[in-house]
């Protein structure tokens, strides 16, 4: 069995080293290396492009209207695939709530830990819990940052969904969390499936042109459809069309199915380390 | 030769997960191997789209057009799909790894109930 494991990964190896000399150089990618060498072209075009990410870094501010190529490729020329993307999150998170669904039986009660900011739990450092409570609103408020920009800095939906769950670890860990886990879990489960539908619903909202078209880019300033020029700018909040509300959907969906995720794993350690073992399923 | 070195890093790295997989015997174990592997095709694809002294593809307070070289943008949007199903795909393992640990006393995957051990 051993030889037969050592056999595969000899195998793999050198099949993996022969089409890895087949690619190109470190360095040289396909396409023009020139892309911006050339002057004068207010007016973008392919001009001079022959490859797909050369047209994406020439022509994406023109036709999404932001600064950040990545976040037009994932929300915008992507953005079918970002849609399966957040939907395969969406079914993890329910499958992972499926499986540890006996956390909501009646014989478990999570014993209470928080009653309010003037009470701090006892069995864990006041330093920890304290730090904590004062960091969680900071913490949130850099994820909001991230979502909100993720068209002109980096950043989006997907980072900022992610830090703004890392508070929610915070909490745990410091025990600042509430002990109705099942009704969290449905207050939380109900924000991600809002997520999940305003992503539909925005695709759904250009379906003239094509599900998910970018219908406000390059149209009225009020409406997030301020036009870019190519090339370098400070960056403008109310530009890039649904991509920051597309944005803005993803971050929700993220944010609440990964604080479902890690609450159901801290209870199912709180369960299973209780007296009795919680072997009564 | 050298020009493929980095190259030869996400190999290694993809080889030492996949050793791991086939050799390791803890649950946990694997799903830490899982990501290794994970990480070295994610630094395949970022070394495919490299360009010598480019800048992130965003132009924001970029640098002038003049001479400016960025780096290609769709493999960092694959890798970010990578990423966020490599992190969905763990949380399913490790509450699988939980589960299978409360039902079999046990992490090694040779003791399981209807496993038969042959090596």
């Amino acid at each position: 069995m051993r030889l037969i494991s050592l056999l595969s990964v000899v195998f793999i190896a050198g099949f993996l080293l022969v089409a890895v000399m087949r690619l190109h150089p470190v360095g040289e990618p396909l396409g023009n290396r020139d892309v911006f060498r050339f002057r004068g072209d207010t007016v973008t075009d392919m001009r001079n492009v022959d490859t797909m990410d050369d047209y994406f870094l020439r022509n994406g501010q023109r036709e999404t209207g932001s600064n950040n190529i990545v976040a037009s490729v994932v929300f915008d020329y992507r953005g079918f695939d970002t849609l399966g993307e957040a939907t395969v999150l969406f079914i993890v998170v329910c499958a992972i709530s499926m499986l540890m669904s006996f956390l909501y039986n009646q014989n478990y009660v999570m014993e209470a830990n928080f009653r309010g900011p003037d009470e701090f739990p006892r069995n864990v450092s006041r330093i920890i819990s304290f730090g904590s409570f004062m960091l969680f609103p900071l913490i949130i408020s850099f994820g909001i940052y991230l979502v909100l920009h993720g068209h002109i800095s980096p950043g989006g939906g997907f980072q900022g969904g992610a830090v703004m769950a890392s508070g929610t670890a915070l909490l745990l860990i410091s025990l600042l969390i509430t002990r109705h886990v099942q009704r969290t879990k449905v207050i939380f489960s109900f924000f991600e499936s809002l997520g999940l539908t305003v992503f539909i619903s925005l695709g759904f909202a250009g379906i003239t042109a094509s599900f998910l078209y970018n219908f406000l880019a390059n149209g009225s300033p009020l409406f997030l459809g301020r036009t870019i020029p190519f090339g370098p700018n400070p960056g403008f909040l109310n530009s890039a069309g649904i991509l920051p509300l597309l944005s803005l959907a993803v971050g929700v969906e993220v944010f609440f199915g990964i604080s479902i995720i890690l609450i159901q794993l801290y209870h199912f350690t709180r369960y299973a380390s209780r007296a009795g073992g919680g072997r009564d399923i | 030769m050298s020009n493929f070195f980095l190259y030869l890093t996400s190999i290694l790295l993809i080889m030492a997960g996949l050793a791991a997989i086939l050799y390791k015997r803890n649950l946990i174990k694997i799903v830490i191997a899982l990501n290794i592997l994970e990480a070295g095709v994610n630094l395949l694809f970022i070394t495919l789209g490299y360009r010598p002294g480019g800048t992130a593809p965003i132009f924001t307070m970029a640098p002038e057009l003049e001479g400016l070289s960025m780096v290609l943008p769709t493999p960092q949007a694959l890798i970010l799909t990578n990423i966020v199903i490599g992190f969905a795909t763990t949380a399913l393992m490790l509450t699988f790894a939980v589960l299978t640990h409360r039902h079999n006393d046990t992490m090694d995957i040779r003791n399981l109930r209807g496993v038969e051990s042959n090596d």
